[in-house]
């Protein structure tokens, strides 16, 4: 059985279309998802995270219905969430929000729940920092105390939104490890605009493009869609589709090479703002 | 802390560790003295120390420590016999404490007014039931849950969440309205004049937030209220005051009950609304 599977999801804010009949299976692993803002990457989180309803289409979690009372209680028995803006009760000190969502999560037991409230904060590096107010902690802290909650009781799906923002280079790396540990079984589904956490966490990415999934398939098969296409060059070239200098100073483009051209090996980064590019120019120009 | 010549026979350390009852007081002292410089009477004595039972103290000394903060109303609710888990649930909400200010400026308000017109009863009853509906629309705005939206994602978020919040919230202003009646001297004033009116209006916004923001449905009913009450006043005719007008009335009560009924059957039949963040957003 499939874990978690979308169906025809539709979702509109006004005559905004932020999806546009989404249809995508999730199995146990890391799962990337990459779009620019405004492609439907956290409205396709939220609906699956059961915190908004869609317009039309259906979620099954775990061969359940979430739109059903039942389904829905099952699906958030079994999830963490963590939202793109979560937001705190300032006074609240790390323990104390922790605490209160491992309450909202049915940890009714007193000890049990600060044993897990414990352990969450010590995953993510936040043991001499628990007691101190959430309004104290710096913004890199504040994610890693809404990392915590999500990881209260090892959940079977778990939802990240943009997790690793405002986190700097060593917490970040910090998050990969005890992503790698702590999800292991689990189906994570990770939206992020960093093609090099996709590329070093998961097994599966997918790019959401104006509320459409245009690509699923492994980061190496996403890089691969630019084999051919990215090139080295001292100037540019103004026939190349994405352009930019390099720390080498050399010019790295993307798009149809010119004959000669040094092509370069493409990264995940490149398959990525090819396909961007690509719905870009689409809207630009569009079919007649 | 050097060891010393001297050193503890086992059996001393085993009473020692496992009942120190049973030594005399100054030989106890003696060999706990003994102890501070000893480490080799230290290590033995971990040899008879149950492990367990260190681990499940020191366990208590840090639940206890950790035990987050018991506000006077979180403390008030589980005494009177709610689960600790939802009396926090409840507690927590910052709306609490915006329900709280909203009614002392609402009591305030109520109190001005009164001294601006000799009609205190009149100001009461057009004022007072606005206050429930306040305090509950403030526990649900969308800034009211602590945990913001990833609480929305967890089992206990919801519709029973949503009735106790409203239970204890609407409660909690019925009894400063009480309070506030008193102190404008409004006393004789049917309590039936001015509760249904306050259910009303309170569920109401609720039912309306089901497709409103909360702001929209609480200033659309506040509005609706006043323009309600002032125009049932002038059919009645001038002369009648408003604490006697129909609205206040048998028959206006009775409308209010309907009224209240509605907004009951819209809450329960849209309660799923409850379940997204959606709702009141």
């Amino acid at each position: 059985m499939t874990a978690v599977q979308v169906k025809g999801l539709a979702k509109r804010f006004g005559p905004v279309v932020a999806l546009d009949d989404v249809d995508i299976d999730f199995e146990p692993g890391i799962n990337g998802l990459l779009g620019p803002n405004g492609a439907g990457k956290t409205t396709l989180l939220r609906i699956v995270a059961t915190a908004m309803a869609p317009d039309r289409g259906r979620v099954e979690a775990f061969g359940a219905d979430v739109s059903t009372r039942e389904g829905r209680l099952a699906a958030r028995r079994n999830l963490g969430y963590l939202p793109q803006e979560p937001g705190f009760h300032r006074n609240f000190s790390a323990f104390d929000f922790v605490d209160y969502v491992a309450i909202l999560k049915e940890w009714g037991n007193r000890k049990n729940r600060h044993d897990e409230v414990r352990r969450v904060l010590s995953l993510v590096g936040l043991e001499r920092e628990m007691h101190k107010r959430i309004s104290q902690l710096s913004g890199g802290m504040r994610r890693r105390v809404a990392i915590a909650q999500a990881l209260i009781g090892n959940p079977q799906l778990l939802i990240l939104d943009e997790p690793t923002a405002g986190l700097d280079p060593e917490q970040r790396l910090r998050f990969r490890e005890l992503l790698g540990t702590a999800a292991a079984g689990s189906i994570v589904l990770l939206s992020t605009h960093q093609t090099d956490d996709v590329a070093a966490l998961c097994q599966r990415v997918v790019v959401l493009l104006d509320g459409r999934i245009t690509f699923s398939g492994t980061p190496s098969a996403l890089a691969e869609l630019a084999v051919g296409r990215v090139w080295t060059a001292a100037t540019r070239d103004p026939n190349a589709d994405l352009a930019w200098v390099t720390g080498e100073g050399r010019v790295r483009q993307i798009g149809s090479p010119p004959s000669g051209a040094e092509l370069v090996a493409p990264t995940v980064e490149d398959g990525y703002l090819l396909l961007a590019g690509r719905s870009a120019d689409a809207l630009a120009n569009p079919a007649p | 802390m050097t060891d010393t010549d001297w050193h503890a026979s086992d059996e001393l350390i085993a009473r020692f560790a496992t009942d120190p009852s049973n030594i005399d007081h100054a030989r106890a002292a003696s060999l706990e003295a003994h102890l501070v410089d000893c480490a080799r009477c230290r290590s033995q004595i971990n040899e008879h120390v149950d492990s367990s039972f260190l681990d499940d103290s020191w366990a208590r000394i840090a639940d206890e420590i950790d035990r987050p903060h018991e506000s006077p109303i979180e403390r008030l609710l589980r005494t009177s016999g709610m689960p600790a888990g939802w009396a926090r649930l409840i507690s927590a909400t910052p709306g609490l404490r915006g329900a709280g200010a909203i009614s002392v400026v609402a009591i305030l308000i109520v109190a001005v007014l009164s001294s601006l017109t000799t009609d205190t009863a009149g100001a009461f009853l057009i004022f007072a039931p606005l206050l429930p509906m306040a305090a509950v629309a403030a526990s649900f705005h969308p800034t009211a849950d602590p945990a913001g939206e990833a609480g929305v994602a967890t089992p206990l978020h919801g519709w029973a969440l949503a009735v106790r919040r409203t239970l204890v919230l609407g409660g909690g202003a019925l009894v400063l309205i009480g309070l506030a009646e008193l102190a404008v001297g409004a006393v004789g004033v049917p309590i039936a004049a001015w509760v249904l009116p306050s259910l009303a209006l309170a569920a109401g916004a609720l039912a309306l937030g089901t497709w409103l923001r909360i702001e929209a449905a609480v200033g659309s009913l506040v509005a609706g209220w006043v323009v309600l009450v002032c125009a049932v006043r002038w059919l009645d005719g001038t002369d009648v005051s408003f604490a006697d007008s129909t609205t206040f009335a048998l028959g206006g009560r009775l409308c209010t009950v309907a009224a209240l009924v509605l907004a009951v059957a819209v809450i329960v039949v849209r309660r799923d609304r409850f379940q997204t963040m959606e709702v009141f957003t």
